[in-house]
């Protein structure tokens, strides 16, 4: 589903040249669940961020399905990021201003939807995430995990084939951390592929295949 | 649409009291420049025009015809007629362009019921009965009476349509050329026939032209007059003996009106004093004085005018560097508190593009909005060159989205997604 093909990023950091991804080559097939791993700074959150279109590489070839998405400009990429990718930003990241429903419903707004289709499209998602009774609070009254479940609900309501979840459970407690892991795993199920970054070695067990992120590129980890 | 309406609601709930204070601030400085504009454009007409007549000093006459019963006498008098012409005659004699006469005296006028004309009738702002006015056949109208050299000393400028001549002061014996003050262009054209009645007479009038908007005249009792609403009739000369009595009491009356004109001097008093017993010696009229002097009806205002002005400007120019300021200092401030929102928004399939159009709407609508209502005050209560006005007021508007977006454009010009994804962290 995915090629990524000789990837490279840099930053210029004062008169320094930080290499982030450095020749990165990564093959992702439907229905993966892939864990990426690798100490601070080694560059996973950027390369989820190209994964998700938000962000690109200085070279290289991003390839997903039949399209280039190397060589796509700011709006095509928006475009790609609505249809396909359901990101769950790092810190359950949600906007305090709008309540539960409203963050969920946020990537329907960019989209030309009437109110019905908005509204049964996030009753259905609330559902599956056993969060109906959430929907009209505000965000800064949640727990850890119910904000968590609120963001990866806000990733799946336009029915991404790519979910990307960046420390997903960072900041959760165990049991927490597991209801989430259910829930992926439960996506996964249904044909969702999903990349999942982690310090977490439990949240790494869950996935089918684990990489290691070194020195700008990415290489399974075979245990 | 319906987006960017909820992100700038939300945007402006979430710094709530400094938005209301720039809201503040914009409304002040359009307040302002509005009074600026309208000091601006009456200076203009002002300077323009009627600079010349500044510096003089205004002598109002009066004759001494009081008590009704002595106006009364005066009027039997068989040569009292002559003794009136003699007398206007050596006035425009003696002082020639500097005697003016400019009456405010209403015109009856034969029109329809019909409820357009109610501004243009005598006394409508003083609180006339208009209802009871109205009802009348012939409706009393506001004009003013001018003499030549009233007419060229004022230099009324014209939209349509020509000034009187020489002639037109004379009354040939059917019809009076008039102008109309620019509120009646829409109302008749040039060539248009009026009937009218004037001290009882019966009169034909013919429209010779329209006024530019905004052209105001001015004597010794009255500081600005705009003639907007007016009719504006030549102060007629009579050069045949009237043949009926009726007429003959009508050119008596007119001309006793005639004889209460200013005299424009920059003259020393005395001699101006001086000269006007003359003319009352040649013209064996003694009942006439001078009522009042007044040297500073214009000068007084247009000093006033320009000092306000300057302080005006200044206060604009502060007020509007403040406005920009203060709207770039809180949409940068935004912008750094919004860093995780905006990446959450760009996750969500939004564009930069999108998310600069929400700072820009929220930057309209706080600017936009005091403006428009500013604007809509402007159109009920004043009026006065409303399309100009409005030119301003947008220059001013987009002036001020312009320069206030500026900083806020260059943050988004360099921002790189990574690092606000990075921040959002
Ligand atoms: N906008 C930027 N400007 C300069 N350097 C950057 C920028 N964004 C990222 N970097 C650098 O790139 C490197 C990789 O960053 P990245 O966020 O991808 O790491 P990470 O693996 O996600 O780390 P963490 O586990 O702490 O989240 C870091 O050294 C970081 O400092
Ligand atoms: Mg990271």
């Amino acid at each position: 589903m995915i090629t990524l093909k000789d990837l490279r990023k840099s930053y210029e950091v004062g008169e320094r040249q930080v290499d982030v991804l450095n020749g990165l080559d990564l093959e992702i097939k439907q229905g993966d669940m892939l864990a990426i791993m690798g100490r601070s700074g080694s560059g996973k959150s950027t390369l989820l961020n190209i994964l998700a279109g938000l962000d690109t590489a200085d070279s290289g070839v991003y390839q997903y399905k039949q399209v280039y998405i190397s060589e796509m400009n700011g709006n095509q990429r928006a475009q790609f990021r609505k249809k396909h990718i359901g990101f769950i930003v790092q810190n359950f990241a949600l906007i305090d201003s709008k309540n539960v429903f409203e963050n969920i419903a946020l990537p329907l707004r960019y989209s030309k939807l009437s109110r019905g289709e908005i509204r049964d499209r996030v009753d259905r998602v609330l559902a599956d995430l056993r969060i109906t009774e959430l929907q009209s609070k505000a965000v800064d009254t949640l727990s850890g995990g119910e904000m968590q479940r609120v963001a990866i609900a806000r990733a799946l309501i336009q029915n991404p084939d790519l979910i990307l979840a960046d420390e997903p459970t960072g900041a959760l407690d165990e049991q927490t951390e597991a209801e989430i892991l259910d829930i992926f795993a439960k996506l996964n199920q249904q044909g969702k592929t999903l990349v999942v970054v982690t310090h977490d070695q439990v949240v790494a067990d869950y996935c089918q295949q684990i990489y290691y992120m070194q020195e700008g590129k990415v290489a399974p980890i075979t245990s | 649409m319906n987006m960017i309406l909820r992100e700038v609601w939300e945007s402006l709930k979430r710094r709530k009291w400094f938005s209301v204070l720039i809201a503040i601030q914009i409304t002040a400085l359009f307040f302002i420049g509005t009074l600026l504009f309208l000091t601006h454009t009456r200076i203009e007409s002002k300077s323009d025009r009627l600079q010349p007549l500044d510096e003089l000093t205004l002598y109002q006459l009066s004759d001494g015809l009081v008590p009704d019963s002595k106006l009364q006498a005066f009027l039997e008098q068989p040569d009292s007629l002559d003794q009136l012409k003699t007398l206007y005659q050596n006035l425009e004699a003696q002082f020639e362009e500097r005697y003016i006469y400019l009456f405010n005296q209403m015109i009856e006028v034969k029109l329809g019921d019909d409820q357009k004309w109610d501004p243009f009738f005598h006394g409508y702002e003083q609180g006339a009965p208009i209802e009871r006015l109205k009802k009348r056949s012939y409706k009393p109208m506001k004009a003013v009476q001018i003499n030549e050299h009233g007419f060229t000393r004022f230099s009324i400028p014209l939209s349509k349509g020509a000034g009187f001549s020489s002639e037109d002061f004379h009354y040939n014996g059917n019809t009076i050329p008039v102008l109309l003050g620019a509120k009646y262009e829409p109302f008749y054209n040039v060539g248009d026939e009026i009937t009218a009645k004037y001290i009882q007479k019966d009169l034909t009038l013919i429209v010779q032209g329209f006024i530019q908007p905004d052209t105001f005249v001015f004597n010794y009792n009255h500081p600005e007059l705009y003639l907007d609403r007016y009719i504006v009739m030549p102060a007629l000369q009579f050069d045949k003996i009237p043949q009926t009595e009726a007429d003959e009491l009508f050119q008596k009356r007119h001309y006793l009106q005639l004889i209460n004109g200013t005299i424009f001097s920059d003259e020393e008093p005395y001699v101006v004093r001086r000269d006007l017993e003359q003319v009352k010696k040649v013209s064996d009229f003694s009942d006439m004085q001078i009522m009042g002097a007044n040297s500073d009806t214009l000068n007084f205002m247009f000093s006033a005018i320009q000092v306000n002005k300057n302080l005006l400007k200044i206060m604009a120019g502060s007020l509007f560097l403040v406005c920009i300021l203060s709207i770039s200092i809180l949409m940068i401030t935004k912008f750094q508190d919004n860093y995780r929102n905006m990446a959450i928004h760009l996750a969500s399939g939004a564009t930069l593009n999108q998310l600069f159009s929400y700072f820009l709407a929220e930057i309209f609508f706080m600017v936009g909005l005091p403006g428009l209502v500013v604007t809509l005050l402007y159109r009920q209560v004043i009026e006065v060159s409303f399309g100009m006005y409005t030119l301003m007021n947008t220059m001013l508007f987009a002036v001020i989205v312009l320069i206030s977006a500026l900083p806020l454009y260059l943050q988004f010009r360099k921002l790189e997604i990574s690092s606000l994804l990075k921040r959002s962290e």
